[in-house]
């Protein structure tokens, strides 16, 4: 019993003595490439700062399901509860696992609800037809895959498949020679603007499944 | 303090027989018996609190120890919340950013610089020096002149397809390596740009060397080459 009264209080002034260390700063400011460079292998904080660059790489690159297996790593590592390299994982995890959630829902087949020609004067419909497919890729969780299924105007539908990259916002803006083609996704559905010198074609679409 | 067997009543120290119920203490001769030996007992019972509560004090000192040096960097232990959108995408331009000694970059501030400037590639590629004003290119915002000259020259096979009806575009940025060097950063892309012709793909393997002038963010050398994807 004495034996471990005395480990209880060594191991109480071992806390006393642990001083916060130089890169401790940088740690919480974020900045995690100057943190590895200034610690040696040996700081136990060297290997946390270090997977805190590869999640934030992986974050940066949009590989949402990367920095959610990083994430995780480092929520494995013997850290404290509140230490600040284990609540940005968490943030960016978090981060990543709506994001993720926000693309399944998004992902789908869509169908043109309304489409309506905007010439700067006035805002008319006209007849549209066909479908559009959306589905996001992987490694790079924000581009998409977009299939025009005989989609478009009725008179000339079209065919064909392009890759876009979304936003985290996911909206996409894709500039033509003479204009901008748009893609929004909201709650609603999907918006897609066409934007040229003769006006605005936009399509809003809903998801059919 | 001694109870009545049948009834529970409190008995009085010299009581034969309980004052409610009448029943008498049958036991009272054997607790006498064993009086003689509880100072024995009691001695213990004093040694195991003392051991209980030197193990409590230790803890809640380890506790309180451990606690303490970490509470003086963490300002609340607010519950964990995902980060705003803003903090992570291109929603706020990272060109007007601007950092001091008490604001230092984050390194994520570092990688939402280099993944902005990517987007103004395409439009790089397009510079030609008889016909255009250099400050009227986005990416001289984020690099120095050297910088931007060496990517017009890297830039080539973008700027064959640069005159297509549809512009080139970036469509990923994959970030591999990020070190810092003292007061530099260096940070190596593989980044792929979209075609216009047949969706023809160009991949580049890019290394920037970043750092802060004076109070932004600015690249100072770029290396990019070309690679099969």
């Amino acid at each position: 019993m004495r034996i471990v009264i005395l480990l209880l209080f060594c191991s109480l002034l071992m806390g006393c003595s642990q001083e916060p260390s130089r890169i401790q700063d940088e740690l919480d400011l974020g900045q995690y490439t100057q943190a590895v460079d200034q610690s040696s292998r040996q700081d136990p904080m060297h290997d946390a700062a270090q997977l805190m660059v590869r999640l934030e790489t992986q974050f940066a690159s949009y590989r949402f399901e990367d920095s959610i297996t990083t994430a995780r790593t480092i929520e494995k590592l013997p850290l404290p509860q509140d230490n600040p390299i284990r609540l940005r994982a968490k943030s960016i995890q978090l981060s990543a696992e709506a994001m993720l959630d926000r693309l399944k829902q998004a992902a789908g087949t869509y169908q043109i609800e309304r489409s309506i020609l905007d010439d700067g004067q006035e805002e008319t419909t006209f007849p549209s037809t066909g479908q559009l497919h959306v589905s996001f890729g992987k490694p790079h969780s924000l581009l998409a895959t977009v299939q025009y299924q005989h989609f478009g105007m009725s008179d000339a539908p079209r065919s064909d498949t392009e890759t876009v990259r979304f936003e985290p916002d996911l909206s996409a803006r894709l500039s033509l020679s003479e204009g901008l083609v748009s893609y929004v996704f909201s709650r609603a559905g999907l918006t897609l603007t066409f934007e040229g010198p003769g006006g605005k074609r936009i399509y809003q679409l809903k998801k059919v499944d | 303090m001694e109870r009545c067997s049948l009834c529970g009543t409190p008995l009085e120290t010299e009581a034969t027989a309980c004052s409610y119920c009448k029943h008498p203490v049958l036991k009272k001769q054997q607790f006498d018996e064993e009086s003689s030996v509880t100072p024995v007992r009691s001695s213990r019972y004093v040694l195991s609190f003392i051991i209980v509560f030197a193990i409590a004090v230790g803890a809640i000192g380890t506790w309180y120890a451990l606690t303490q040096t970490d509470s003086t960097h963490t300002t609340l232990a607010a519950p964990v919340q995902a980060l705003s959108l803003s903090d992570w995408s291109d929603e706020t331009s990272a060109y007007n950013q601007t950092y001091s000694s008490e604001n230092p970059p984050a390194s994520y501030d570092i990688l939402k610089f280099v993944r902005q400037y990517t987007q103004t590639v395409p439009e790089t590629a397009n510079y030609s020096k008889a016909t255009d004003t250099l400050e009227t290119f986005s990416a001289i915002q984020f690099a120095t002149l050297d910088a931007f000259q060496s990517e017009v020259d890297a830039l080539r096979t973008i700027h064959a397809a640069s005159d297509s009806p549809v512009p080139p575009r970036l469509q990923t940025v994959d970030f591999k390596r990020f070190v810092s060097k003292e007061d530099s950063y260096q940070v190596r892309t593989v980044e792929t740009y979209q075609l216009p012709v047949n969706q023809q793909l160009v991949t580049y393997d890019v290394r920037y060397n970043v750092r802060l002038h004076t109070d932004h963010l600015q690249i100072t050398h770029i290396v990019r080459t070309e690679v099969d994807a």
